[in-house]
């Protein structure tokens, strides 16, 4: 079964986003597909390249990135959720003409779109944090 | 074309989620999804008339009273929490369709997607 997963909770701030995470690499693990994961509302706190967590507790933001990486599964941050708390990319830090930019490798900012996209080609869309 | 419900459970200003709704909303319906619109629990209150927030943030209920443009007319609104908040269908912004609470079920299961906010 291939699956989209909606990701509009942020880590650590609720369970769901650690669920949702838990659930993508449950769902890999027994052979079903994901076709994206798309992080709207507090979500896309999970894309910042700037959070350090306790050594001893999961790193939900390394996790992410990881599945990303090494599984090949698409990550998308909702740009209009992601301009209004802070999380932009090179390009977006060079059109608003902000200093820094801090989002995590494998993330991919973009429109509402992809997730429209993403519920309509899969099997199944699941909402987490809702 | 597989069909979607977006479902607003939120109350209005105390976070974002009125507003990443209403954009999520009207994302699916530019892009032609069979779309229907439900209000449950505190989500209902997002539909109240006359709210004046001074939090500096645009009001919500001009995006609501342009549903119609987008063709989305199928805008429910669960009856019961709705007299539990002292409400009424003449208290709300829009035209939208009473729903008992012992009907949710048979409306969720006329759409492919849920998407709740």
């Amino acid at each position: 079964m291939i699956f989209a997963i909606h990701v509009i909770c942020g880590p650590y701030s609720s369970q769901s986003n650690c669920s949702a995470l838990k659930f993508c690499k449950a769902a890999l693990e027994q052979g079903h597909g994901i076709k994206r994961v798309f992080f709207s509302g507090d979500g896309v706190f999970s894309g910042t390249d700037l959070a350090v967590t306790p050594q001893d507790e999961i790193n939900l933001y390394d996790e992410w990135s990881a599945l990303a990486k090494d599984q090949n599964v698409e990550i998308v941050v909702c740009v209009s959720a992601c301009l209004r708390r802070g999380i932009i990319n090179q390009d977006e830090a060079d059109r608003y003409e902000k200093h820094a930019h801090n989002l995590a490798g494998g993330f991919i900012i973009s429109g509402l779109g992809q997730l429209v996209e993403a519920s309509v080609e899969t099997d199944r869309l699941i909402t987490f944090g809702g | 074309m597989k069909s979607s419900l977006i479902i607003n459970t939120k109350p209005p200003h105390s976070s974002q989620a009125t507003k990443e709704a209403q954009d999520a909303t009207l994302a699916f319906a530019a892009f032609g999804i069979k779309l229907g619109v439900l209000f449950l629990d505190d989500g209902v209150f997002q539909l109240k008339k006359n709210q004046n927030t001074s939090l500096g943030q645009k009001h919500t209920a001009a995006v609501f009273e342009s549903f119609p443009l987008y063709d989305i007319t199928d805008v429910f609104v669960c009856s019961d929490d709705l007299s539990q908040r002292g409400m009424s269908e003449h208290d709300l912004v829009i035209e939208s369709k009473l729903i008992a609470r012992d009907q949710l079920p048979s409306l969720l299961q006329q759409f492919d997607n849920l998407l709740t906010f």
